[in-house]
Protein backbone atom coordinates (compact mmCIF):
# COMPACT_ATOMS: atom_id res chain seq x y z
CA UNK A 1 0.00 0.00 0.00
CA UNK A 2 2.97 2.39 1.15
CA UNK A 3 4.60 1.18 -1.95
CA UNK A 4 1.54 2.34 -4.76
CA UNK A 5 0.98 5.20 -2.52
CA UNK A 6 4.52 6.43 -2.83
CA UNK A 7 4.66 5.49 -7.04
CA UNK A 8 1.22 7.80 -6.93
CA UNK A 9 2.31 10.56 -5.49
CA UNK A 10 5.79 10.21 -7.86
CA UNK A 11 3.60 9.72 -11.01
CA UNK A 12 1.84 13.35 -9.66
CA UNK A 13 5.03 15.02 -9.16
CA UNK A 14 5.97 13.96 -13.03
CA UNK A 15 2.68 14.86 -14.22
CA UNK A 16 3.61 18.94 -12.61
CA UNK A 17 6.79 18.60 -13.77
CA UNK A 18 5.32 17.77 -17.48
CA UNK A 19 3.03 20.72 -17.40
CA UNK A 20 5.82 23.32 -16.48
CA UNK A 21 7.84 22.30 -18.84
CA UNK A 22 5.50 22.02 -21.21
CA UNK A 23 5.07 25.81 -20.42
CA UNK A 24 8.27 26.53 -20.95
CA UNK A 25 8.24 25.45 -24.03
CA UNK A 26 5.67 27.89 -24.57
CA UNK A 27 7.24 30.57 -23.17
CA UNK A 28 10.75 29.96 -25.28
CA UNK A 29 8.97 29.68 -28.61
CA UNK A 30 6.89 32.82 -27.68
CA UNK A 31 10.67 34.59 -26.65
CA UNK A 32 11.62 33.41 -29.97
CA UNK A 33 9.11 35.37 -31.81
CA UNK A 34 9.34 38.30 -29.44
CA UNK A 35 12.82 38.76 -30.26
CA UNK A 36 12.91 38.18 -33.87
CA UNK A 37 10.03 40.30 -34.25
CA UNK A 38 12.07 43.21 -31.84
CA UNK A 39 15.12 42.57 -33.98
CA UNK A 40 13.13 43.09 -37.19
CA UNK A 41 11.75 46.49 -35.69
CA UNK A 42 15.33 47.73 -34.36
CA UNK A 43 17.13 46.72 -37.87
CA UNK A 44 14.35 47.44 -40.89
CA UNK A 45 14.69 45.32 -44.23
CA UNK A 46 16.95 47.62 -46.99
CA UNK A 47 15.14 49.28 -49.76
CA UNK A 48 16.49 46.67 -52.28
CA UNK A 49 14.08 43.91 -52.51
CA UNK A 50 14.19 41.87 -55.19
CA UNK A 51 17.43 40.47 -56.59
CA UNK A 52 16.38 37.83 -59.45
CA UNK A 53 19.80 36.47 -60.91
CA UNK A 54 18.34 34.25 -63.28
CA UNK A 55 14.48 35.77 -64.56
CA UNK A 56 13.37 38.97 -65.68
CA UNK A 57 9.65 38.91 -64.84
CA UNK A 58 8.71 42.08 -65.94
CA UNK A 59 9.48 41.55 -69.48
CA UNK A 60 7.13 38.56 -71.30
CA UNK A 61 7.63 36.64 -74.07
CA UNK A 62 10.79 35.47 -74.90
CA UNK A 63 12.34 39.07 -74.93
CA UNK A 64 12.90 38.85 -71.56
CA UNK A 65 15.24 36.22 -70.57
CA UNK A 66 19.03 37.68 -70.81
CA UNK A 67 19.90 34.98 -73.62
CA UNK A 68 17.93 37.54 -76.30
CA UNK A 69 20.67 40.52 -75.24
CA UNK A 70 23.55 38.02 -76.48
CA UNK A 71 25.21 39.18 -80.16
CA UNK A 72 23.74 36.94 -82.97
CA UNK A 73 19.76 38.76 -82.34
CA UNK A 74 21.53 41.96 -82.92
CA UNK A 75 23.49 40.51 -85.70
CA UNK A 76 20.39 39.33 -87.24
CA UNK A 77 18.19 42.50 -87.12
CA UNK A 78 20.39 45.04 -89.50
CA UNK A 79 19.94 43.19 -93.06
CA UNK A 80 16.22 43.24 -91.67
CA UNK A 81 16.50 47.15 -91.34
CA UNK A 82 18.54 46.97 -93.93
CA UNK A 83 15.73 46.25 -96.64
CA UNK A 84 13.17 48.83 -96.07
CA UNK A 85 13.30 51.43 -93.47
CA UNK A 86 16.73 52.08 -93.50
CA UNK A 87 16.45 55.78 -93.86
CA UNK A 88 14.39 55.55 -91.25
CA UNK A 89 16.55 53.82 -88.91
CA UNK A 90 19.62 55.70 -89.92
CA UNK A 91 18.32 58.74 -88.20
CA UNK A 92 17.62 56.91 -85.41
CA UNK A 93 21.22 55.83 -83.78
CA UNK A 94 22.81 59.55 -83.75
CA UNK A 95 20.69 61.57 -81.12
CA UNK A 96 21.76 58.83 -79.07
CA UNK A 97 25.33 59.29 -78.86
CA UNK A 98 25.66 62.55 -79.50
CA UNK A 99 23.68 63.49 -76.15
CA UNK A 100 25.35 60.89 -74.17
CA UNK A 101 28.94 62.22 -75.41
CA UNK A 102 28.82 66.01 -74.02
CA UNK A 103 27.84 64.61 -70.70
CA UNK A 104 30.40 65.69 -67.91
CA UNK A 105 31.32 62.49 -66.15
CA UNK A 106 31.22 60.33 -69.16
CA UNK A 107 34.13 62.46 -70.53
CA UNK A 108 36.35 61.35 -67.68
CA UNK A 109 36.01 57.62 -68.95
CA UNK A 110 36.74 58.34 -72.40
CA UNK A 111 40.29 57.51 -72.64
CA UNK A 112 39.25 54.29 -70.54
CA UNK A 113 37.20 53.32 -73.30
CA UNK A 114 39.80 54.13 -76.47
CA UNK A 115 41.94 50.77 -76.29
CA UNK A 116 39.04 48.20 -75.25
CA UNK A 117 36.46 49.52 -77.83
CA UNK A 118 39.57 48.86 -80.66
CA UNK A 119 39.06 45.67 -81.47
CA UNK A 120 35.42 45.50 -81.13
CA UNK A 121 34.42 47.23 -84.12
CA UNK A 122 36.32 44.66 -86.93
CA UNK A 123 33.49 42.03 -86.75
CA UNK A 124 30.71 44.80 -87.27
CA UNK A 125 33.10 46.33 -90.67
CA UNK A 126 32.78 42.58 -91.86
CA UNK A 127 28.94 42.32 -91.55
CA UNK A 128 27.92 45.02 -94.03
CA UNK A 129 28.61 47.97 -96.14
CA UNK A 130 25.76 49.99 -95.29
CA UNK A 131 26.47 50.15 -91.60
CA UNK A 132 29.49 51.70 -92.72
CA UNK A 133 27.34 54.21 -94.71
CA UNK A 134 25.17 54.67 -91.63
CA UNK A 135 28.21 55.65 -89.90
CA UNK A 136 29.23 57.87 -92.00
CA UNK A 137 26.50 59.85 -91.81
CA UNK A 138 26.24 59.61 -88.41
CA UNK A 139 29.55 60.34 -88.24
CA UNK A 140 28.79 63.80 -90.24
CA UNK A 141 26.23 64.79 -87.51
CA UNK A 142 28.72 63.88 -84.93
CA UNK A 143 31.19 66.19 -85.62
CA UNK A 144 28.58 68.96 -86.44
CA UNK A 145 27.17 68.51 -83.01
CA UNK A 146 30.46 67.63 -81.30
CA UNK A 147 32.30 71.10 -82.72
CA UNK A 148 31.56 73.55 -81.11
CA UNK A 149 32.66 71.44 -77.62
CA UNK A 150 35.65 70.01 -79.24
CA UNK A 151 39.13 72.10 -77.76
CA UNK A 152 42.26 73.05 -79.84
CA UNK A 153 44.04 70.54 -78.31
CA UNK A 154 41.45 68.14 -79.50
CA UNK A 155 41.45 68.93 -82.53
CA UNK A 156 45.19 68.67 -82.99
CA UNK A 157 44.94 65.34 -82.30
CA UNK A 158 42.12 64.62 -84.55
CA UNK A 159 42.55 61.47 -86.49
CA UNK A 160 43.05 59.27 -83.16
CA UNK A 161 40.06 61.25 -81.87
CA UNK A 162 38.44 60.19 -85.15
CA UNK A 163 38.93 57.16 -84.77
CA UNK A 164 38.16 56.11 -81.59
CA UNK A 165 34.81 57.95 -82.28
CA UNK A 166 33.83 55.91 -85.01
CA UNK A 167 34.77 53.32 -82.65
CA UNK A 168 32.58 54.22 -80.12
CA UNK A 169 30.12 55.20 -82.58
CA UNK A 170 29.72 51.22 -84.09
CA UNK A 171 29.83 50.30 -80.69
CA UNK A 172 26.48 52.70 -79.70
CA UNK A 173 25.14 51.49 -83.12
CA UNK A 174 25.85 47.87 -81.96
CA UNK A 175 24.72 48.20 -78.42
CA UNK A 176 21.57 50.12 -79.40
CA UNK A 177 20.59 46.12 -81.79
CA UNK A 178 21.03 44.30 -78.93
CA UNK A 179 18.75 47.17 -77.01
CA UNK A 180 16.10 46.45 -78.94
CA UNK A 181 15.96 43.16 -78.87
CA UNK A 182 16.31 42.86 -75.23
CA UNK A 183 14.04 45.25 -74.76
CA UNK A 184 11.11 43.31 -76.54
CA UNK A 185 7.57 44.30 -75.47
CA UNK A 186 8.69 45.63 -72.58
CA UNK A 187 5.61 46.77 -70.60
CA UNK A 188 5.12 49.39 -67.98
CA UNK A 189 5.56 52.69 -67.24
CA UNK A 190 8.94 52.91 -68.55
CA UNK A 191 8.20 51.02 -71.86
CA UNK A 192 10.95 48.63 -72.23
CA UNK A 193 13.72 48.69 -70.08
CA UNK A 194 16.92 48.09 -72.14
CA UNK A 195 17.66 50.50 -74.84
CA UNK A 196 15.57 53.39 -76.06
CA UNK A 197 13.93 51.16 -78.77
CA UNK A 198 13.47 53.49 -81.30
CA UNK A 199 12.18 55.77 -79.06
CA UNK A 200 13.19 59.30 -78.50
CA UNK A 201 15.81 60.22 -76.53
CA UNK A 202 15.72 60.91 -72.83
CA UNK A 203 17.33 63.59 -71.12
CA UNK A 204 16.43 62.17 -68.00
CA UNK A 205 17.51 59.08 -68.35
CA UNK A 206 20.95 60.27 -69.70
CA UNK A 207 21.15 62.45 -66.76
CA UNK A 208 20.44 59.45 -64.48
CA UNK A 209 23.42 57.40 -66.31
CA UNK A 210 25.47 60.53 -66.01
CA UNK A 211 24.71 60.54 -62.23
CA UNK A 212 25.48 56.99 -61.76
CA UNK A 213 28.78 56.95 -64.03
CA UNK A 214 30.15 59.59 -62.11
CA UNK A 215 29.87 57.77 -58.90
CA UNK A 216 31.08 54.26 -60.87
CA UNK A 217 34.98 53.31 -59.41
CA UNK A 218 35.64 50.50 -61.93
CA UNK A 219 39.19 49.86 -63.44
CA UNK A 220 39.10 47.12 -66.20
CA UNK A 221 42.58 46.27 -65.23
CA UNK A 222 41.12 44.91 -62.60
CA UNK A 223 39.51 42.23 -64.66
CA UNK A 224 40.94 38.86 -66.98
CA UNK A 225 38.21 38.95 -69.81
CA UNK A 226 35.70 41.13 -70.62
CA UNK A 227 33.89 38.49 -72.21
CA UNK A 228 30.43 38.20 -70.72
CA UNK A 229 31.40 41.39 -68.20
CA UNK A 230 27.72 42.54 -68.24
CA UNK A 231 25.63 43.47 -65.38
CA UNK A 232 21.81 44.17 -66.18
CA UNK A 233 20.50 45.98 -63.70
CA UNK A 234 16.39 47.51 -63.87
CA UNK A 235 15.44 50.49 -62.06
CA UNK A 236 12.14 51.25 -60.31
CA UNK A 237 12.59 54.78 -60.30
CA UNK A 238 9.53 56.91 -57.92
CA UNK A 239 8.21 60.17 -58.47
CA UNK A 240 10.46 61.81 -55.91
CA UNK A 241 13.72 60.24 -57.28
CA UNK A 242 13.94 57.07 -54.96
CA UNK A 243 14.32 54.09 -56.13
CA UNK A 244 12.20 51.60 -54.80
CA UNK A 245 12.97 48.60 -56.60
CA UNK A 246 16.61 47.18 -58.06
CA UNK A 247 16.19 44.30 -60.47
CA UNK A 248 19.89 42.62 -61.17
CA UNK A 249 18.72 40.35 -64.10
CA UNK A 250 21.86 39.68 -65.11
CA UNK A 251 25.41 39.94 -63.41
CA UNK A 252 28.78 39.26 -64.73
CA UNK A 253 31.10 36.31 -63.75
CA UNK A 254 33.19 38.71 -61.50
CA UNK A 255 32.05 39.83 -58.29
CA UNK A 256 33.98 43.02 -59.01
CA UNK A 257 32.26 44.79 -61.41
CA UNK A 258 29.19 43.21 -59.72
CA UNK A 259 30.21 45.16 -56.35
CA UNK A 260 31.17 48.55 -58.07
CA UNK A 261 27.92 48.29 -60.20
CA UNK A 262 25.93 47.71 -56.57
CA UNK A 263 28.39 50.74 -54.66
CA UNK A 264 27.42 52.81 -57.84
CA UNK A 265 23.70 52.87 -57.25
CA UNK A 266 23.92 53.09 -53.84
CA UNK A 267 25.77 56.24 -54.00
CA UNK A 268 23.60 57.61 -56.86
CA UNK A 269 20.05 57.44 -55.12
CA UNK A 270 18.22 58.88 -54.65
CA UNK A 271 17.93 60.38 -58.30
CA UNK A 272 16.60 63.70 -59.20
CA UNK A 273 12.62 64.00 -59.00
CA UNK A 274 10.97 62.70 -62.20
CA UNK A 275 9.32 64.89 -64.93
CA UNK A 276 5.94 64.96 -64.81
CA UNK A 277 5.32 63.68 -68.01
CA UNK A 278 6.09 60.17 -66.60
CA UNK A 279 3.05 60.04 -64.39
CA UNK A 280 2.93 59.30 -60.80
CA UNK A 281 3.15 55.22 -60.62
CA UNK A 282 7.07 55.88 -61.17
CA UNK A 283 9.65 54.37 -64.33
CA UNK A 284 11.44 51.57 -64.67
CA UNK A 285 15.13 52.07 -66.45
CA UNK A 286 17.56 49.27 -67.41
CA UNK A 287 21.28 49.95 -67.90
CA UNK A 288 23.88 47.26 -68.85
CA UNK A 289 27.15 47.98 -66.83
CA UNK A 290 30.50 46.65 -69.34
CA UNK A 291 34.21 47.50 -68.50
CA UNK A 292 33.53 50.18 -71.44
CA UNK A 293 31.10 51.77 -69.45
CA UNK A 294 27.26 52.38 -69.00
CA UNK A 295 24.49 51.35 -71.69
CA UNK A 296 20.99 51.76 -71.73
CA UNK B 1 10.49 41.05 -47.35
CA UNK B 2 7.35 39.62 -45.32
CA UNK B 3 9.27 36.29 -45.11
CA UNK B 4 12.20 37.87 -43.34
CA UNK B 5 10.10 40.00 -40.63
CA UNK B 6 7.92 36.69 -40.43
CA UNK B 7 10.53 34.82 -39.61
CA UNK B 8 10.26 31.14 -37.75
CA UNK B 9 6.31 31.56 -37.47
CA UNK B 10 6.07 32.51 -41.39
CA UNK B 11 9.04 29.38 -42.06
CA UNK B 12 6.80 26.84 -39.86
CA UNK B 13 2.93 28.10 -41.42
CA UNK B 14 4.52 27.47 -44.87
CA UNK B 15 5.75 23.91 -44.56
CA UNK B 16 3.86 21.16 -45.34
CA UNK B 17 1.68 18.79 -43.21
CA UNK B 18 4.56 16.39 -43.07
CA UNK B 19 7.28 18.48 -41.64
CA UNK B 20 4.51 20.20 -39.11
CA UNK B 21 4.08 16.68 -37.71
CA UNK B 22 7.67 16.27 -37.24
CA UNK B 23 7.89 19.53 -35.44
CA UNK B 24 4.71 18.52 -33.52
CA UNK B 25 6.29 15.07 -32.15
CA UNK B 26 10.07 16.83 -32.06
CA UNK B 27 8.00 18.95 -29.47
CA UNK B 28 6.23 16.60 -27.45
CA UNK B 29 9.44 14.70 -27.21
CA UNK B 30 11.00 17.96 -25.99
CA UNK B 31 8.80 18.81 -23.58
CA UNK B 32 8.60 15.01 -21.95
CA UNK B 33 12.20 14.80 -22.07
CA UNK B 34 12.63 18.47 -20.30
CA UNK B 35 9.90 17.15 -17.25
CA UNK B 36 11.81 13.87 -16.72
CA UNK B 37 15.14 15.39 -16.39
CA UNK B 38 13.63 17.73 -14.05
CA UNK B 39 11.64 15.22 -11.92
CA UNK B 40 14.49 12.83 -11.96
CA UNK B 41 17.34 15.48 -11.33
CA UNK B 42 15.42 16.65 -8.30
CA UNK B 43 14.27 12.71 -6.78
CA UNK B 44 18.25 11.44 -7.56
CA UNK B 45 19.59 14.58 -5.57
CA UNK B 46 17.41 14.18 -2.67
CA UNK B 47 18.14 10.32 -2.61
CA UNK B 48 21.99 10.98 -2.54
CA UNK B 49 21.29 13.46 0.20
CA UNK B 50 19.34 11.03 2.39
CA UNK B 51 21.26 8.30 2.04
CA UNK B 52 24.35 10.68 3.37
CA UNK B 53 22.85 11.64 6.28
CA UNK B 54 21.99 8.21 6.89
CA UNK B 55 25.06 6.98 6.75
CA UNK B 56 26.33 9.49 8.64
CA UNK B 57 23.97 8.27 11.49
CA UNK B 58 24.81 4.88 10.66
CA UNK B 59 28.38 5.37 11.31
CA UNK B 60 27.48 7.00 14.84
CA UNK B 61 25.28 4.67 16.18
CA UNK B 62 25.37 1.03 16.45
CA UNK B 63 22.23 -0.41 17.27
CA UNK B 64 19.97 -1.51 14.55
CA UNK B 65 16.93 -0.46 15.96
CA UNK B 66 17.67 3.43 16.72
CA UNK B 67 19.34 3.51 12.93
CA UNK B 68 15.74 1.70 11.84
CA UNK B 69 13.77 4.90 14.02
CA UNK B 70 16.49 7.21 12.19
CA UNK B 71 16.06 5.81 8.57
CA UNK B 72 12.09 6.61 8.94
CA UNK B 73 13.49 10.57 8.70
CA UNK B 74 15.01 9.24 5.59
CA UNK B 75 12.14 7.60 3.08
CA UNK B 76 13.37 9.14 0.08
CA UNK B 77 16.91 8.10 0.62
CA UNK B 78 18.16 4.90 -1.20
CA UNK B 79 20.34 3.63 1.37
CA UNK B 80 17.82 3.66 3.66
CA UNK B 81 15.44 2.21 1.92
CA UNK B 82 17.36 -1.08 1.67
CA UNK B 83 18.49 -0.57 5.21
CA UNK B 84 15.01 -0.94 6.60
CA UNK B 85 14.58 -3.64 4.34
CA UNK B 86 16.76 -5.69 5.68
CA UNK B 87 15.84 -4.48 9.24
CA UNK B 88 12.36 -5.53 8.45
CA UNK B 89 13.38 -9.31 7.39
CA UNK B 90 15.69 -9.10 10.86
CA UNK B 91 12.93 -8.33 13.29
CA UNK B 92 11.07 -10.81 11.51
CA UNK B 93 12.92 -13.81 11.93
CA UNK B 94 13.97 -12.90 15.62
CA UNK B 95 10.78 -12.57 16.55
CA UNK B 96 9.60 -15.98 15.09
CA UNK B 97 13.40 -17.65 15.53
CA UNK B 98 13.47 -19.01 11.98
CA UNK B 99 16.66 -20.64 10.99
CA UNK B 100 19.37 -18.75 8.05
CA UNK B 101 18.56 -15.67 8.93
CA UNK B 102 21.81 -14.22 7.02
CA UNK B 103 20.84 -15.57 3.92
CA UNK B 104 17.05 -14.23 4.58
CA UNK B 105 18.66 -10.49 5.34
CA UNK B 106 21.28 -10.68 2.05
CA UNK B 107 17.87 -11.91 0.03
CA UNK B 108 15.46 -9.12 1.41
CA UNK B 109 18.89 -6.38 0.68
CA UNK B 110 18.88 -7.21 -3.07
CA UNK B 111 15.99 -7.39 -3.80
CA UNK B 112 15.50 -4.18 -2.23
CA UNK B 113 18.76 -2.87 -4.11
CA UNK B 114 16.85 -4.08 -7.51
CA UNK B 115 13.75 -2.42 -6.82
CA UNK B 116 15.57 0.77 -5.76
CA UNK B 117 17.52 0.67 -9.00
CA UNK B 118 14.36 0.57 -11.30
CA UNK B 119 12.88 3.06 -9.00
CA UNK B 120 16.06 5.03 -10.04
CA UNK B 121 16.23 4.48 -13.76
CA UNK B 122 12.39 4.64 -14.48
CA UNK B 123 11.77 6.92 -17.65
CA UNK B 124 15.26 7.10 -18.32
CA UNK B 125 15.92 5.41 -20.86
CA UNK B 126 13.28 7.54 -22.45
CA UNK B 127 16.05 10.82 -22.56
CA UNK B 128 18.53 8.29 -24.62
CA UNK B 129 15.78 7.31 -27.17
CA UNK B 130 15.07 11.14 -27.53
CA UNK B 131 18.82 11.75 -27.98
CA UNK B 132 19.08 9.30 -30.62
CA UNK B 133 16.16 9.28 -32.22
CA UNK B 134 15.11 13.04 -32.67
CA UNK B 135 17.92 14.27 -34.73
CA UNK B 136 16.73 11.24 -37.32
CA UNK B 137 13.21 12.21 -37.04
CA UNK B 138 14.05 16.20 -37.65
CA UNK B 139 16.42 14.65 -40.74
CA UNK B 140 13.54 12.82 -41.54
CA UNK B 141 11.07 16.24 -41.50
CA UNK B 142 13.85 18.42 -43.60
CA UNK B 143 14.60 15.19 -46.82
CA UNK B 144 10.66 15.43 -47.01
CA UNK B 145 10.24 19.05 -47.17
CA UNK B 146 13.39 19.15 -49.27
CA UNK B 147 11.40 16.60 -51.38
CA UNK B 148 8.23 18.82 -51.93
CA UNK B 149 10.02 21.86 -52.28
CA UNK B 150 11.94 20.96 -55.34
CA UNK B 151 8.40 19.18 -56.51
CA UNK B 152 7.01 22.67 -56.14
CA UNK B 153 10.33 24.23 -57.90
CA UNK B 154 9.68 21.64 -61.12
CA UNK B 155 5.84 22.87 -60.85
CA UNK B 156 6.86 26.59 -61.31
CA UNK B 157 9.55 25.99 -64.08
CA UNK B 158 11.97 28.40 -62.16
CA UNK B 159 14.89 27.75 -60.58
CA UNK B 160 15.90 30.82 -58.87
CA UNK B 161 16.66 31.46 -55.64
CA UNK B 162 13.12 33.00 -54.84
CA UNK B 163 11.69 29.78 -55.19
CA UNK B 164 14.10 27.59 -54.18
CA UNK B 165 15.39 29.16 -50.66
CA UNK B 166 12.36 29.38 -48.77
CA UNK B 167 11.27 25.23 -49.02
CA UNK B 168 14.75 24.54 -47.79
CA UNK B 169 14.72 26.78 -44.88
CA UNK B 170 11.09 25.30 -43.69
CA UNK B 171 12.88 22.25 -44.30
CA UNK B 172 16.02 22.99 -42.15
CA UNK B 173 13.52 24.10 -39.51
CA UNK B 174 13.34 20.37 -38.52
CA UNK B 175 16.53 19.76 -38.38
CA UNK B 176 17.10 22.16 -35.87
CA UNK B 177 13.94 21.32 -33.98
CA UNK B 178 15.51 17.69 -33.49
CA UNK B 179 18.52 19.25 -32.52
CA UNK B 180 16.86 21.44 -29.81
CA UNK B 181 14.86 18.40 -28.57
CA UNK B 182 18.17 15.71 -28.32
CA UNK B 183 20.71 18.06 -26.91
CA UNK B 184 19.36 18.73 -23.22
CA UNK B 185 18.18 15.36 -23.81
CA UNK B 186 21.11 13.36 -24.25
CA UNK B 187 23.29 16.12 -21.26
CA UNK B 188 20.48 15.08 -19.03
CA UNK B 189 20.69 11.44 -20.05
CA UNK B 190 24.75 11.26 -19.14
CA UNK B 191 24.24 13.36 -15.94
CA UNK B 192 21.28 10.99 -14.61
CA UNK B 193 22.97 7.46 -15.61
CA UNK B 194 26.13 8.81 -14.01
CA UNK B 195 24.33 10.13 -10.63
CA UNK B 196 21.95 6.60 -10.35
CA UNK B 197 25.41 4.64 -11.27
CA UNK B 198 26.96 5.82 -8.21
CA UNK B 199 24.13 5.45 -5.89
CA UNK B 200 24.10 1.83 -7.35
CA UNK B 201 27.37 1.41 -6.32
CA UNK B 202 27.07 2.85 -2.97
CA UNK B 203 24.06 0.56 -2.37
CA UNK B 204 26.46 -2.56 -3.19
CA UNK B 205 28.70 -1.73 -0.73
CA UNK B 206 27.02 -1.20 1.61
CA UNK B 207 24.23 -4.23 1.70
CA UNK B 208 27.02 -6.31 3.50
CA UNK B 209 27.61 -3.78 5.62
CA UNK B 210 23.85 -3.44 7.16
CA UNK B 211 23.92 -7.36 6.81
CA UNK B 212 26.74 -7.13 9.49
CA UNK B 213 25.27 -5.07 11.49
CA UNK B 214 22.00 -6.28 11.63
CA UNK B 215 23.25 -10.09 13.03
CA UNK B 216 25.95 -8.02 15.21
CA UNK B 217 22.70 -7.00 17.27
Amino acid sequence: MQGRNELKQELRRFYTWLWLAAAAHVALIAAVVALQLLYVRMHPPMKIVNVSLVQMPGLPGPAGGPKSVEAPPAAEMPPEKAEAPAVTKVSEPPPQPVKKIPEPVAVKKIPEKIPLKAPEPTPKKESAADEQKRLQAALDQLRKKTAAQQSPANTATGPTNLSSTLANLQKKVASQGAGTAYSGSGSGAGGGRYGSGGSAFDPYKAKIAGIIQGNWTFSKQMVRSTTGMEVYVSLLIMPDGTVSQIRYDKQSPSEYLNSSVRSALKKSTPFPALPREYGTKGVWVGFVFTPEGIGR
Amino acid sequence: MSEQSGGIVTMIAGAGLVVVMVLAVLILFSIISWAIIAWKFGFVRKSMKESQDFLDSFFDQPNADRLFAASENYRNGSLPRVFRAGYIEYSTGRDRAVSGVKERITLAIKREVNAESKRLTHMVPFLATVGNTAPFIGLFGTVWGIMSSFQNIGLMQSASLAAVAPGISEALVATATGLVAAIPAVMGYNYLTHQIGQIERDMEDFAPDFVDSLLNQ
